[in-house]
């Protein structure tokens, strides 16, 4: 049978697109090479406890209509009450000498922001109601600086540091630095529209989307990888499965990532020589207490020991001095089990890593444990230690990420190339998820969704019933 | 079928893409995105389920004339002639 459309992925962006695409009675199949969907959010059981494989903050939190993730839960049918929101209670951006703290109130921020550099405040506000009132540009943007485009609006290193630190770790693939687009994109997300944890974590979003994706009559096949995208000439027609059957289709999108779906097409990517890939390595504590009953009351805390913002590879597999804790337990209405979690994340060298691999299992294994005990150790430089209170400890790493998800190098927010049209050359064939330049969970849902309504559903709408 | 069942049926479809708006004081003629929050994927919406429930297309050029209530009936009168219509807003 011919489908009217394939899509590589079940990841969050595979899974909105399924769902918009079945809503108006398009045949529509989701491959998933995994066993399991979700994709880099996605979760796992491991010694009796459940954990998730990404989902420290759902963003875009706010209950308002125009919010991205009440668009997003509009156009996808699916009742804001599925997913049980807890706020945050409040998150901090530290540096060794100073911290500022933030919440769902975008006024905390400003205020934390001007005590910390009352020269900059009447900078910062005018900043801060520039990005408020910024929409998107519904173009492709070119690459800018955001580093740059901060330090001449402030005027002032360390505050662009303080600014980029949160934005970089939740969303850029550069180092030290992210796109402008990008970063008002997350600026908006994170503190405009403020965080929240779904209670029971990355399985109730999943669940209400895999519930809404049946209802759609969607098929989701897992253990189903997709070994290349067929092409007549310059267009896409179907893909080739592992297994060696091909199927066929007037549309495919795929959320394998930008370089990954060129190689499925038999292109070789042209990696830039001097661009160095990020990744992470993620450690995920399960505690005798609460991490606030140790004092530990942030929901994430960005942190970086270094005088300047080092979001950055370094020789070794990890840099120690700067990373993102995060605490499920420090949002309203928790489940039990994940109040004693402390997650943290650390910048990861994937080139290192995979030599770790290369050295066999028990090396692997035991720098594992190193890196991630490298980093907790520098963490508690600031924050209360964990250390003595952790019953058991999870680590995975960039070929963690790479295993499950196909992402070459464990790349988390994909190439620095975004491309926003989802246009990669081929008629037929556009890209959906991370590379289609929208972030994070929210972000990867909103591509979907977009990339759906623009190619698949407004040609059909001119159509003939 | 009447010009107050085609409203209804268009409120229906509104009230199912935005499922918390109150539309029980729509004033129509007054446009919709001025009194509710609709923005165009949920614009797109209103003309797949169009399609999907009454086989109505609607070109994009044709998308101002569903600006307002009245305009929508107006416009979608001699495009539903003849067919059965969804109003679940009205039990
Ligand atoms: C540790 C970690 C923490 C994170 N924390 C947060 C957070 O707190 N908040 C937030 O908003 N975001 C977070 N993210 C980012 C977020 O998870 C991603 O941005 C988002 O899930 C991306 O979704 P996607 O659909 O674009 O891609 P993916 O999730 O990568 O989905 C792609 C899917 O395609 C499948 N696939 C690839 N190639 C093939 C093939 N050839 N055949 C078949 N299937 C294929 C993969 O298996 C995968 O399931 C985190 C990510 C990580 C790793």
């Amino acid at each position: 049978m011919r489908y009217d459309a394939l899509v590589i992925g079940a990841g969050l962006s595979g899974l909105a697109a399924g769902i918009r695409l079945g809503m108006y009675g398009k045949q529509a199949l989701l491959l998933e090479r995994h066993a399991l969907w979700g994709g880099l959010n996605s979760f796992y059981r491991l010694r009796g406890r459940r954990h998730d494989v990404g989902l420290h903050a759902l963003t875009n939190a706010t209950s308002a209509r125009t919010g991205v993730l009440s668009r997003v839960l509009r156009q996808l049918r699916i009742p804001r009450e599925a997913l049980q929101l807890g706020p945050q209670l409040r998150s901090v951006i530290r540096f060794s000498d100073l911290e500022v703290w933030f919440s769902n109130d975008p006024a905390l921020l400003e205020s934390e922001l001007a005590a910390a550099f009352p020269a900059r405040r009447d900078a910062l506000a005018t900043l801060s109601a520039e990005i408020a009132n910024w929409v998107p540009e519904a173009r492709p943007m070119p690459f800018a600086s955001a580093r740059a485009e901060l330090l001449r609006r402030l005027g002032d290193e360390r505050l662009v540091d303080v600014l980029l630190l949160p934005t970089c770790y939740y969303g850029s693939p550069l180092e030290n630095d992210i796109d402008w687009t990008q970063f008002r994109i997350l600026y908006q997300s994170l503190f405009l529209e403020g965080i929240a944890r779904p209670r029971g974590g990355i399985r109730t979003l999943l669940t209400a989307l895999k519930t809404r994706l049946e209802a759609c009559g969607t098929e989701l096949r897992t253990n189903c990888g997709v070994e290349r995208i067929l092409l007549d000439g310059a267009r896409a027609v179907g893909v080739r499965l592992d297994d060696g059957s091909e199927l066929f289709a007037d549309h495919v999108l795929s959320s394998a990532g930008l370089d990954e779906t060129l190689a499925l097409c038999g292109r070789k990517p042209e990696p830039d020589p001097a661009r160095r890939d990020l990744s992470f390595l993620e450690s995920i504590h399960a505690l005798d207490c609460t991490p606030a009953a140790l004092g530990l009351d942030a929901a994430v805390a960005f942190y970086c020991l270094a005088d300047r913002l080092c979001y950055a590879q370094n020789e070794a597999p990890t840099e120690p001095r700067c990373g993102v804790l995060s605490c499920p337990g420090n949002y309203a209405d928790q489940e039990p089990e994940a109040a004693v979690l402390v997650r943290q994340t650390v910048i990861a060298n994937p080139q290192r890593w995979r030599e770790l691999v290369a050295r066999g299992d028990e090396e692997y294994r035991a720098a594992k444990l190193e890196h991630s005990a490298r980093a907790a150790a520098a963490a508690a430089s600031l924050f209360p230690d964990w250390r003595a209170h952790t019953l058991d400890l999870d680590v995975f790493t960039p070929r963690t990420i790479e295993h499950y998800t196909g992402h070459v190098n464990g790349r988390v927010y994909g190439s620095p190339d975004k491309r926003q049209d989802g246009d990669i050359g081929f008629e037929g064939l556009r890209l959906i998820g991370t590379d289609q330049g929208y972030l994070g969970i929210v972000g990867a849902m909103m591509s979907g969704i977009g990339i759906v309504n623009r190619h698949v559903l407004a040609a059909a709408a001119e159509s003939a019933p | 079928m009447n010009d107050s069942d085609i409203q209804i049926a268009i409120k229906d479809i509104i009230a199912q893409i935005a499922p918390d708006e109150d539309l029980s004081q729509l004033d129509p003629a007054v446009r919709l995105r001025e009194q509710i929050e609709l923005d165009s994927m949920d614009f797109l919406d209103i003309v797949m389920e169009l399609r999907k429930l009454y086989g109505v297309q609607v070109p994009e050029a044709d998308y101002k004339e569903l600006a307002t209530l009245d305009g929508c009936v107006n416009y979608l009168r001699p495009k539903l002639a003849g067919k059965t219509l969804h109003c679940a807003a009205r039990v």
